[in-house]
């Protein structure tokens, strides 16, 4: 009997016991190991969604429903404290919740459930006022950390494995037309001439690559590599018939002049290629660049939508006594309409 | 045989049959502390039948032996509560008796847990389980693989990945 014949659900309970911490070091051990943490990980990440909500619930049924009192309530910094690690979840799941749903990744940094794990416990334990920015100190900077590393070490690979898959066409054409040849004996001294023709596309190509990160300019060191190539091989074709037998000299040169054509025509469809793959690189780019302003943009609406569903219960703590009232005045009652109305869209999202 | 048959003379009794047919004439509160047990004797209406035979075909005789053990020694305690967020992750708060009752070699501690977990005793199996996170806890990934004997099964590529998504909380 050995530890891997234990059903999953036993070794989920078993890491269940360890802190999420080690459950993500554990991921190490082997792919059972990693794949059963990683279910931890994920459920780990809705458990603490879960409990973070019914935090919320308790604290926000516990203050005072007017403004003014509940900002001098003993249980407002926990509220604070909340709304916090509101806007960190939020932020988390923005990070990492599509990736998960596409089921190639799990929720990586266990550390950071373990310190929000904490931090609840903290606020269940205690009325006394604590200190939000001490309480949040860590969180703070552990999840930004996961996050930035994730966003610049970890998705940038998988942005790249859903394009091939999305394109497998664009890339595996290139290669595979080309891979074939190969001219490692050539001397490189006769290259040097030949380069000159060629300084179009060379150097847009050295201007940018700085700019690409390693991975994404590999396929533009793939096309140089295979364009040298080419030019090796024109080259050789041109110098062979002199150096060669003389005897069949016209047939020869008939043969060679068709093998240079040839080679030409490929150096010229690799130009193109190389074009083309350049402009998707560029459009690629270009559509990262707006993927990450509208990532931005929405957090920001995200904490608008915040702002404006406070206030919107402060409206409607203000509006009740108004409803109530029997003189009311018809601009206070259609408000109050208003108000009510406003109301409905407000509470779905808490939902 | 074992303390429990002794303490059981006079009791309401019932027959436990193991995988390999040895029977067990066990007192039945005991055996109640068995969810799997205890709905099949509710479900069937056995429970006045004192001849009745309770097979449990996914568990060997060495095994049951120390189930029923364990559930002896510990029929006492007080039914576990249903709420699982008040818990707290612990693991060192295994008593003396009981971490004696589980010094015994890891394939028997599993085929402790896949009783547990089959028969539903939910003190037995949290015991187990946490018996195993405390062999897990605190070590390295080699030291786990060369503890349960578990071979490294990723591609280079699967492992570099695992390692890189880790890497975020190392200090530098």
């Amino acid at each position: 009997m050995h530890i891997l014949d234990l059903p999953d659900t036993v070794l989920m309970d078993i890491f269940e016991l360890l802190s999420y911490d080690e459950v993500a070091k554990k991921r190490e051990v082997c792919t059972r190991f990693n794949y059963i943490c990683q279910q931890v990980l994920n459920t780990g990440f809705n458990k603490v969604v879960q409990e973070h909500a019914k935090n919320f619930k308790r604290i926000k049924s516990l203050l005072p429903r007017r403004e003014s009192e509940r900002r001098n309530h003993m249980l407002a910094r926990h509220s604070d404290i909340l709304t916090s690690i509101e806007t960190r979840i939020s932020m988390l799941t923005m990070t990492y919740s599509k990736f998960i749903d596409l089921n190639i990744c799990c929720f990586i940094p266990g550390r950071v459930l373990d310190e929000i794990n904490n931090i609840l416990k903290l606020l269940g334990g205690t009325t006394k006022p604590l200190r939000p920015h001490e309480v949040l100190q860590e969180l703070r900077d552990i999840s930004s950390m996961a996050i930035e590393h994730f966003d610049e070490k970890i998705a940038v690979n998988f942005k790249t494995a859903l394009k091939i898959n999305e394109s497998p066409n664009a890339r595996v054409v290139v290669c595979g037309a080309l891979g074939d040849i190969s001219f490692n004996g050539v001397k490189v001294s006769s290259l040097k001439k030949i380069h000159q023709p060629q300084p179009m596309i060379q150097q847009p190509l050295v201007h940018q690559e700085p700019l690409l990160p390693p991975a994404r300019c590999h396929n533009m060191h793939c096309i140089n590599d295979k364009n040298d190539a080419l030019l090796q091989a024109l080259q050789l074709a041109k110098s062979l018939p002199i150096t060669d037998n003389v005897k069949n000299s016209t047939e020869c040169d008939c043969k060679y002049n068709y093998q240079t054509k040839q080679l030409q025509r490929q150096l010229q469809t690799q130009k193109m290629l190389t074009m083309k793959v350049r402009l998707l690189e560029n459009s690629r780019r270009a559509q990262d660049r707006r993927l990450q302003e509208a990532m931005g943009s929405i957090t920001e609406l995200a904490t608008q939508v915040f702002e404006l569903k406070r206030q919107l219960e402060d409206v409607m703590a203000k509006g009740k006594p108004m409803e109530t009232t029997p003189n009311v005045a018809a601009g206070a009652l259609k408000r109050s309409a208003k108000t009510t109305d406003c109301l409905m869209p407000a509470k779905k999202p808490k939902a | 045989m074992a303390d429990f048959l002794r303490l059981q003379i006079n009791m309401p009794s019932i027959k436990l049959q193991s995988s390999d047919e040895e029977i067990f004439d066990t007192n039945i509160e005991i055996a109640k502390c068995s969810g799997t047990i205890r709905t099949m004797l509710e479900d069937c209406g056995m429970e006045d039948d004192e001849n009745a035979i309770v097979p449990l075909p996914n568990v060997n005789s060495t095994i049951l032996r120390k189930v029923l053990t364990w559930a002896t020694y510990h029929k006492d305690d007080p039914q576990p509560t249903e709420d699982d967020e008040s818990k707290e992750k612990r693991t060192d708060d295994i008593t003396s008796w009981d971490a004696d009752f589980l010094k015994v070699d890891q394939g028997t501690l599993f085929e402790l847990i896949l009783a547990a977990n089959y028969l539903d005793i939910k003190g037995l199996l949290e015991l187990t389980c946490k018996t195993v996170a405390n062999m897990i806890k605190g070590k390295t990934p080699e030291d786990i693989r060369k503890t349960f004997n578990i071979k490294k099964d990723f591609t280079p590529a699967e492992e570099e990945q695992v390692r890189k998504e880790n890497e975020w909380c190392e200090e530098k």
